[in-house]
C-alpha cells in the first residue's frame, strides 16, 4: 500500500531531512577533523627530532 | 483511550506544507545555536539566586495553614476520585474519574506547575496523609518512632520510572484504562504502594525521589521562576531549577519514558503504527492469546520499543558529545545535560494534548456537578457542554508549533549553559553541542511529524 503511495513516504521523509542532514554533516566534519588531526601529528612521530615545517629542530 | 481522541478538526490553508514548518524550526534552532554560542560565553544558570516574594506574601502563601488547606483538598478529589469510580456510571465520559485523572491531573496541574512552582507538592494527597499518619503516629507512641531507612541511592529515580510508565500503559495500553472502576482500583493500589514507600524511607524523602507523580511535576516546575524554601514563597532566575537537580540512576529513563510515552500516542494515530499493530496483534493471537490480550501486548511493544528508541537518540548524542574530547564518561555526560531533556517533554506534553485540555478540560464543569453521571447537579452546571469553537485549527498547529520550538530553544540554552560550566574549553564546549543540536533538531523533527500524523 505504501509502495504505491510513495507521496505519503517522501512527506514524512521531508520532516526528517533536516536531522538527518545536520548529522550527516556532523559525521563528516569530525571524521575531516580527525583525519587532518591524525596527519598533522605524523611528521612528529616519524621525524621527533624535525619540526613540522621539515627544518630540524636542533639544526 | 478512545474517549480522549484529539487532533479533532483538520487543517486548512495553511501558507506552507506543514513538513516545512519542520524545516523552519530546524533553522530557528540553528540560528538559535549561533546566538547562543556567541552572546552566551559565561555559565549563568549554574548559581543559584532565590529571594521571598515581596510584601511578606512569600511567607503566608507557604504557611502551614495553607499547606494544610491545600492538602485537604488533594485527600477531598483523591477520595472523589476514587469514590465516582467505584460507584459512578462506569461510562468513561460521564464519570468524573477518568476525565479529572488524565486531562486536570495529568496535563492542568503541568502548566500550573511551570508558572507557579511545585503546585502539587502542597496539593500531594499521600504527602499530606503521611504526615498526618506520621504526626498521629508521633503523638501515640510519643515521639518514640523508629527512624525510617535510608534511601538505597542505587534505586535513585526508578521507582518514579516504573510509576509513569505503569501510567502510560494504563493510558495508553490497557483496553479498559479509561473504565472508572479500573482507574478507582489503580488509584487505591498506587496509593497502597505510595503508603509503604513513606513508611519505609520517610514522607519528604519518598516524595522527593520514588513518587511518580512528585518526581514528574517536579521536574516541570524547576522551569518556573517560582519556588518555596523552607515555608517560604520566593522567586529564583527563570530556568535555573533545572541545573540544580541531581540526577541519580534512573533520571534518563524517567525523561525516554516521559517523551516516548507522548511519542508513541502520537504516532498509535499515524498510518506507520496502525498498519503494523494488526499483524503484530495476530502474531501474538497466533501463540494463543486472546484478541484484547493480543492488541494491548503489541501496544505495550509499541510503547515500549519508542521509549528505547528515544533513549537511544539522546544516548547517540551523548556519544557524540562524548567524542570532542573533554575526558568525560558517557554516564556524565548523559546526567549532566538530562535536565535539558524536560522543557522538550513538556513541549511534546503541551503540544500533543493542547486541545485535549482546552476541550475535554471543559467537561469537568459538569463532571463536577455530576460526579457519579446519576443525573445530580450540585453546582447547576450540569447541563454545561464543551466549546469546541475556541480556538480553530490552524490557530492550534500555530500555537504547536510554537510550544515545540519555544521548547527545543529552551533546552539548547540549558545544555549550552552546561557545556561551558563543564568543559574547561569553549571550543570543546561548543562542540559538544553540535551534537545537542542534532538531538534537539532530531525532537522537533518527530514532534513536527507526530502532530502532522493527528490528521494524516
Amino acid at each position: 500500500m505504501y509502495i504505491a503511495h510513495p507521496g505519503h513516504w517522501l512527506v514524512n521523509i521531508a520532516y526528517f531531512l533536516p536531522v538527518v542532514v545536520f548529522i550527516a554533516w556532523l559525521v563528516i566534519t569530525q571524521i575531516k577533523e580527525r583525519s587532518r588531526a591524525r596527519s598533522g601529528d605524523t611528521p612528529h612521530r616519524r621525524y621527533p627530532h624535525h619540526s613540522p615545517s621539515g627544518r630540524s629542530s636542533d639544526g | 483511550v478512545t474517549f480522549l481522541a484529539h487532533g479533532l478538526v483538520a487543517r486548512s490553508d495553511l501558507p506552507i506544507p506543514e513538513w516545512l514548518f519542520g524545516w523552519a524550526a530546524a533553522m530557528v534552532l540553528v540560528v538559535s545555536f549561533v546566538a547562543l554560542a556567541i552572546l552566551w560565553p559565561k555559565p549563568r544558570l549554574e548559581h543559584e539566586y532565590w529571594r521571598p516574594l515581596p510584601g511578606g506574601v512569600g511567607p503566608v502563601l507557604g504557611s502551614r495553614s495553607v499547606e494544610v488547606v491545600c492538602g485537604a483538598i488533594g485527600v477531598f478529589l483523591l477520595g472523589m476520585v476514587v469514590y465516582a469510580g467505584l460507584r459512578g456510571t462506569q461510562s468513561p465520559t460521564a464519570n468524573f474519574a477518568p476525565t479529572f485523572i488524565y486531562v486536570i491531573f495529568w496535563l492542568a496541574v503541568l502548566p500550573a506547575s511551570v508558572l507557579f512552582g511545585d503546585v502539587f507538592k502542597a496539593f500531594n494527597p499521600w504527602r499530606a496523609i503521611g504526615r498526618v499518619v506520621g504526626w498521629v503516629a508521633g503523638k501515640a507512641a510519643r515521639g518514640d518512632l523508629p527512624a525510617p531507612l535510608a534511601y538505597p541511592e542505587r534505586l535513585g529515580h526508578w521507582p518514579a520510572v516504573a510509576g509513569i510508565f505503569a501510567f502510560a500503559v494504563m493510558e495508553l495500553v490497557a483496553s479498559n484504562g479509561d473504565r472508572p472502576e479500573n482507574l478507582a482500583i489503580a488509584t487505591l493500589v498506587y496509593s497502597a504502594l505510595t503508603f509503604i514507600g513513606m513508611a519505609l524511607y520517610g514522607v519528604e524523602r519518598w516524595i522527593a525521589r520514588g513518587e511518580a507523580f512528585s518526581v514528574y511535576f517536579n521536574l516541570f516546575s524547576r522551569l518556573s521562576p517560582v519556588e518555596t524554601r523552607d515555608g517560604v514563597v520566593g522567586l529564583r532566575r527563570p530556568l535555573s531549577g533545572l541545573p540544580a537537580l541531581k540526577p541519580g540512576p534512573g533520571t534518563v529513563p524517567l525523561l525516554a519514558v516521559m517523551i516516548g510515552s507522548v511519542t508513541f500516542d502520537g504516532a498509535s494515530e499515524a498510518p506507520i503504527w496502525t498498519g503494523i499493530a494488526p499483524d503484530i496483534a495476530s502474531f501474538f493471537q497466533d501463540l494463543g492469546l486472546s484478541p484484547q490480550n493480543s492488541l494491548e501486548l503489541a501496544f505495550l511493544l509499541g510503547l515500549t520499543v519508542t521509549i528505547l528508541l528515544i533513549y537511544g537518540f539522546y544516548q547517540l548524542g551523548v556519544v557524540g558529545a562524548r567524542s570532542v574530547g573533554g575526558g568525560f564518561s558517557t554516564r556524565r555526560l548523559a546526567r549532566g545535560f538530562v535536565h535539558s531533556l524536560v522543557p522538550i517533554a513538556l513541549a511534546y506534553v503541551a503540544a500533543h494534548y493542547f486541545t485535549l485540555l482546552l476541550f475535554q478540560g471543559q467537561s469537568i464543569a459538569f463532571l463536577g456537578s455530576d460526579p457519579l453521571g446519576d443525573g445530580s447537579d450540585l453546582f447547576g452546571t450540569a447541563d454545561s457542554q464543551i466549546d469546541y469553537t475556541i480556538i480553530g485549527a490552524n490557530a492550534t498547529w500555530y500555537w504547536q508549533v510554537g510550544f515545540v520550538v519555544l521548547g527545543h530553544v529552551v533546552a539548547l540554552t540549558l545544555a549550552h549553559d552546561r557545556a561551558i560550566a563543564l568543559y574547561d574549553q569553549a571550543k570543546l564546549a561548543v562542540r559538544s553541542q553540535y551534537w545537542m543540536l542534532a538531538v534537539m533538531v532530531g525532537f522537533t523533527s518527530l514532534a513536527l511529524w507526530l502532530l502532522s500524523q493527528a490528521n494524516a
